[in-house]
């Protein structure tokens, strides 16, 4: 079987069957169960945004009719899921049953097409809504018809009995008038030479509103009926015109539809300012013309939403934990042997390096304490100071030891005041007493990588915290874990891979991924953060190692930002699709030293390339005039 | 009988004795790519050769939004050549991609065309050797159906070796060519079953696993040239794809489609009777046959005859901009050379190209 780690799950598994063995409920609960229960997921339109690969067709997938049946019919194999599901209320009743009638259409063919038509606003307008209309009606249609619901019925709306005769009356003349509009507004799309107005076929123009006249749909025998509410999701939302996607969006937001909606999109429909201003928040604002409210419901996946970013980075890795389990299961090469866990696979065992280069370090420390003057009792207390800081440590090993005191010797030396010429360092204290610490050690680990190649990047939270919360990218990292593991379990010996294989085939992978990006300014967005990540490399690397675990971001004070964000301009642009591709990630109102920053955060991908800390927080003061520097250069 | 039964075609030095001896004395409308391919300005010259009686060029900038400024100064130069062998020349920009990056190419040249008027000319020759397939191919649609009794030829200068070296950076967005829709994704066209022929050419996994998920076929038919010029190309194309074939695709051996390299009858003749084969399990309706042109433009060429005259649907992803080796591109010669005569005095007056997709 090919690895499923390198697909989608939407794309790899057609049958619904198998892509329930593979879904995690966690991204239900974490992202939609809230506002289920708040009743916002459902009256109203809801707009759910995520970069590529964060999951937003798969969770859609969720919702669809036939998935919920398959769900259903088989309970004690989807419990999981069935309890997401029934805690985002879309299943209900004694027996379990869905409650709505679910169905997914992807806007990436045809309705772009429409906006380039050269006909007026309102007419392109309308052969949108139309198209979308039938389009909805054939979804629904095809989940009954795969179901085999021998008896369906479609409900009008109160008072809308005449407007549903309009477009067809029962459920198969709905259908057969659908499939003539779809066909109608297909032609004229299509058309090598679009036709005149007064020549377009009826069925095109004559307008096709079966959102106002469906109140639901009725399943099974009469005195058995089930009733299924419409849900449809749009999703690939992205690829509309701007302009295009605001009028959809305005004309599904109308509050009297009562229909549930749904749209999906990327974060590229938005202009640069808005996203950038969104994705920079906490989950506070939203791009402009995309206001929360009693009409719309506005979900971000990966980052936003509320919820702090430790919160997500948690519940990130509890997905991931529970998504790679049910993707190991579908191996046999894995499952055979039961190897299910991929924290399992992922050793963090450390080595130090070897003696050679311990020996080079020894020599290293010796000649640091005699260079910057460091007594015999000073340094005595400071090693003390690590092995107790060490004592009882798995990493307790002595190469850390040694890169700690490097580190530890350089701050204290930092420390120290001017004295008098005839003052001995034994005679001065330092302004601020050296401790050792997890920053420390975090320091002589990124050190001991870039000076020794120490493996760096191991073990199954390391793979999580380098996915950015993207379902994809963490796929992808572990596609290529595992297709070493294999390798090893084909040739007899132990699947686990150790520190260095992981650190290896991980920066390997982000290279790798890096070269293939070909999204929009992706040649600029590399030169932004091939210069950030250079900058935040050699202080991560400075000899006092003043940020501990290093740096991994750029600080542009918050209001300088927001200035910047009121114009287009190469920066923002480029910012726009490095924050909607997880290049990097903003984060807004970040206060630190009694200042607000706005943080300009690489992703995981390229920390993984140029080997910076995947911990967060560390950043280099900068600003707007020298990112765009950067570019210009 | 298929439209194409009793083409009229000519290749290397036969191509050129028909140039010479066809074109003396004719006006013609002469339709060609002004861009960085060092192909672009070859058949002009060749063209101007035979003293024609009057040369209009239209030529077809296409603007992508990651045009590298050296290859633009190469477009200016080529222009230039151009304009020394013909009467006059109209240049018209092409932006491949809107603002929000949606793919609108086939709509501009359209727009373009529509506005042109094409009936005063002897013959209208569109030279496709330096015009992207996204372009050529709704083009040529376009002048069968404006001018259906008109003399429309299509040239190339077909070089493989040229075409690898420049390498697309392709969006991820898989769509059909404008004019090579087809209905394949209208709901009566759900449940047919689909028969998908990517042409192969090297280094395109990705773009070959998006339009494969994309297009979500029951079978695919992978496109090999043979024979080729390099007799080693499909055997490394076979190896170079194998986890596709193997894994992804799930082919056997006899599931490949051998096309001459430089011959686009051969593709036009084997997609027809791998149709008609079709039609004779599934129906009239029940099978739908989706072309993928990613290999060299002849066979391109030979897809694109198949498609205008059933009907398929032509699925690909549009080129963002071009990573180029220009160190290594020779100059085109003759022995490169392609002419197809696709419609006016040479055929039965009667033939018309059904627009409808």
């Amino acid at each position: 079987m090919e690895n499923p780690f390198k697909k989608r799950a939407n794309e790899l598994f057609q049958d619904d069957e198998a892509f329930l063995s593979v879904v995690s409920p966690e991204p239900l609960r974490f992202f939609l169960r809230k506002r289920a229960e708040e009743g916002q997921l459902y009256d109203r339109l809801v707009v759910i945004l995520g970069t590529p690969g964060s999951g937003k067709t798969t969770l859609a997938r969720v919702f669809e009719y036939s998935t919920i049946r398959t769900a259903l019919a088989n309970q004690s194999v989807n419990k999981s899921v069935i309890a997401a599901l029934s805690a985002c209320h879309a299943v209900e009743g004694e027996p379990l049953h869905s409650r709505f009638l679910g169905a997914r259409i992807s806007l990436e063919s045809d309705y772009r097409e429409i906006w380039e038509l050269p006909y007026s606003e309102e007419i392109r307008t309308g052969l949108l809504t139309t198209l979308v209309q039938a389009r909805a009606v054939l979804a629904w249609n095809r989940k009954l018809d795969a179901t085999a619901h021998g008896e369906s019925a479609v409900l009008p709306k109160p008072d809308s009995e005449g407007a549903l005769e309009l477009i067809g009356g029962d459920l198969e003349g709905l259908v057969a008038r659908a499939r003539n509009v779809e066909k109608a507004v297909y032609q004229v799309l299509t058309a090598l030479v679009p036709p005149d107005i007064s020549q377009m076929p009826k069925d095109a123009v004559a307008g096709f509103r079966a959102f106002d006249a469906i109140a639901g749909f009725a399943i099974g025998p009469l005195q058995d009926r089930v009733l299924l509410h419409p849900l449809i999701i749009f999703d690939d939302a992205h690829v509309l015109h701007p302009t295009q996607y605001s009028i959809f969006e305005r004309w599904l937001a109308r509050r009297e539809l009562k229909l549930a909606r749904w749209i999906l999109s990327r974060l590229d429909i938005f202009s640069p300012q808005s996203t950038l201003n969104f994705l920079s928040s906490e989950g506070d604002s939203q791009p402009a013309g995309l206001k929360e409210s009693r009409e719309m419901t506005v979900i971000l996946l990966q980052g936003g939403g509320g919820s702090s970013r430790q919160t997500q980075r948690t519940a990130f890795r509890s997905m991931a934990r529970d998504m790679s389990s049910r993707y190991l299961r579908k191996m046999p090469i894995f499952n055979d042997r039961n190897l299910t866990e991929l924290a399992s696979l992922l050793s963090t065992e450390e080595k130090p390096i070897p003696k050679t280069h311990l020996k080079e370090l020894d020599t290293a420390v010796k000649a640091a304490s005699e260079r910057l003057s460091i007594s015999s009792k000073v340094l005595q207390r400071l090693s003390l100071e690590v092995d107790t800081f060490l004592s009882g440590r798995p990493d307790k090993l002595s190469d850390i030891r040694s890169a700690m005191l490097l580190v530890m010797m350089h701050r204290h030396a930092n420390r120290i005041p001017q004295g008098s010429l005839f003052q001995t360092d034994e005679e001065l204290e330092p302004t601020r007493k050296v401790e050792a610490g997890t920053d420390i050690i975090d320091a002589a680990r990124i050190f001991l990588h870039h000076r020794y190649s120490r493996p760096y990047y191991f073990g199954f939270n390391a793979v999580c915290d380098a996915s950015n919360d993207n379902v994809e990218q963490f796929l992808h990292l572990c596609a290529n874990l595992l297709e070493i593991s294999s390798t090893k379990l084909i040739r007899n010996k132990s699947a686990v891979l150790d520190a260095e294989t992981q650190t290896k085939v991980l920066k390997e992978t982000a290279s790798d991924m890096i070269k293939k990006w070909n999204f929009p300014q992706h040649r600029e967005v590399k030169i932004l953060i091939a210069k950030i990540a250079s900058r935040c490399l050699a202080e991560s690397l400075s000899p006092n190692a003043w940020l501990g675990p290093g740096a991994n971001a750029f600080g542009v004070m918050d209001d300088e930002f927001e200035q910047f964000l009121q114009n287009d301009s190469l920066l923002s642009r480029t910012l726009h699709y490095a924050s909607a591709y997880n290049a990097v990630s903003l984060v807004r109102n970040y206060q630190c030293q009694g200042k607000t920053w706005c943080l300009i955060e690489l992703g995981g991908i390229p920390t993984l390339n140029y080997g910076l800390t995947l911990k967060r927080g560390g950043f280099l003061k900068s600003s707007v005039k020298e990112l765009d520097g950067f570019l210009r250069d | 009988m298929p439209r194409w039964e009793n083409c009229i075609f000519h290749r290397a030095d036969e191509a050129e004795a028909f140039v010479k001896a066809y074109f003396c004395g004719k006006s013609v409308a002469y339709i060609a790519g002004g861009g960085f391919d060092p192909r672009a300005p070859a058949f002009c010259k060749l063209l101007s050769s035979a003293k024609p009686k009057l040369v209009n060029a239209h030529l077809l900038r296409e603007r992508r939004p990651q045009d590298i400024k050296s290859l633009l100064a190469d477009a200016e130069a080529n222009i230039k050549i151009i304009a020394s062998c013909v009467t006059s020349v109209h240049s018209y920009d092409v932006n491949i991609f809107a603002q929000d990056n949606a793919v609108v190419g086939g709509f501009e040249l359209l727009r373009h065309f529509q506005q042109v008027d094409l009936s005063k000319y002897d013959d209208i020759v569109v030279d496709v050797s330096a015009v992207s397939k996204g372009q050529s191919f709704t083009l040529v649609r376009f002048l069968l159906l404006k001018y259906p009794q008109k003399n429309i030829h299509v040239f190339l200068f077909s070089s493989t070796g040229t075409d690898r070296r420049i390498r697309e950076v392709a969006n991820e967005k898989v769509l059909p060519i404008k004019g090579y829709e087809a209905g394949y994704t209208l709901d009566e066209n759900a449940s047919t079953a689909k028969l998908w022929l990517p042409q192969l050419i090297d280094d395109q996994h990705d773009i070959l696993s998006r339009i494969f998920a994309a297009v979500n076929p029951h079978d695919v038919c992978p496109i090999i040239p043979f024979p080729s010029r390099d007799p080693r190309l499909g055997d490394s194309l076979i190896s170079e794809y194998r986890v596709e074939i193997e894994d992804q695709w799930q082919l056997r051996s006899d599931d490949i489609l051998y096309s001459a390299e430089n011959n686009p009858l051969d593709l036009y003749q084997s997609l027809l009777r791998l149709d008609k084969a079709r039609k004779l399990v599934f129906g009239e309706n029940g099978s739908v046959m989706i072309l993928s042109p990613l290999g060299s433009k002849a066979t391109a060429v030979g897809a694109m005859m198949a498609a205008i005259e059933r009907n398929f649907p032509v699925v690909y992803c549009e080129s963002y901009g071009y990573d180029v080796d220009t160190g290594v591109i020779g100059n085109p010669s003759i022995s490169d050379l392609i002419h197809i005569w696709l419609s006016g005095d040479a055929y039965h007056a009667e033939t018309a190209v059904s627009e409808n997709a």
